[in-house]
């Protein structure tokens, strides 16, 4: 009998053939994230919300594509030609063979974090997508940089995982 | 409703995938198709899912089911509505015209 399920680990080829069909229909696909190549926008569990693309792809969209190895990815899109798209993921320090226009499945529009939604159709949505591409080549630098400015720093502990900044002088 | 003398086609905002011997069925809700709410289906279950096409009615996929299937008649007739019954309350099926 129908057994209702929150999470499958659907096989990538699967995913993507479902994601194909449903798209096809013109209609919106929702799923969780996996993996941490789009963090710290999209982390691994983040709900997407995808729909196909009418029109061009902008600088700066997350698209969901088929790779040459027919895997789904969701990377962004950092650069554009004519016949195809380069995109990459934003945590990774490179990008990614560059994308054909039928390997494009769709554009995320949404994404759900924590509680928030962040609308990328939006012209604020629209210009942060630009500014994240537009930094994109730097992002495996500048994101684990913002990452040790976000824990709490204490100038009286120094180890690895905590890292101090301004040590105190031993008296 | 008589769920024996109909028949039921498949609802077109159901996307479905046969994978591993398993069906899984993903509803379109609000145009939305959304992956964190979909339905697997079990063996038998699946094969139902097969044999349902706005054609055959209750009563033939019965019996294709006692050819394909070690089971009593009773038990298969009340599995097969209360299936129907399920997949008519999830909308993956409608009652066809035909």
């Amino acid at each position: 009998m129908p057994k209702k399920t929150e999470t499958l680990n659907l096989k990538r080829e699967d995913f993507a053939s479902i994601a194909q069909e449903v798209l096809g229909r013109g209609r919106a696909l929702r799923f969780k994230a996996k993996g941490g190549s789009m963090s710290p926008f999209i982390r691994n569990g983040d709900v997407v919300e995808v729909v196909s693309v009418n029109g061009k792809i902008n600088l700066g969209d997350i698209i969901l594509y088929r790779s040459s190895y027919g895997n789904p990815v969701v990377h962004r899109v950092i650069r554009r030609s004519k016949e195809s798209v380069i995109t990459k993921g934003d945590s990774l320090p490179s990008s990614d063979q560059p994308v054909l226009s039928r390997q494009v499945l769709g554009r995320v529009v949404t994404i759900q974090k924590n509680g928030w939604r962040i609308r990328l159709g939006t012209p604020t949505g629209r210009l942060l997508n630009v500014l994240l591409a537009t930094i994109s080549p730097f992002s495996f630098l500048i994101y684990p940089s913002l990452r040790l400015l976000k824990k709490p720093i204490s100038p009286f502990t120094s180890n690895a995982s905590n890292p101090c900044l301004f040590r105190l002088p031993h008296s | 409703m008589n769920y024996l003398t109909k028949s039921f086609v498949k609802d077109p905002n159901i996307v479905s995938r046969k994978i591993a011997g398993e069906v899984i069925l993903v509803p379109i809700r609000n145009n939305v198709g959304d992956l964190k709410n979909i339905y697997t289906l079990n063996g038998v279950a699946t094969r139902i899912w097969e044999l349902i096409d706005g054609k055959r009615q209750p009563e033939d996929i019965k019996k294709v089911i006692l050819e394909e299937y070690e089971i009593e008649e009773e038990e298969a007739e009340k599995d097969l509505l209360e299936f129907l019954s399920q997949l008519k309350e999830i909308k993956a099926i409608v009652a066809s015209d035909v």
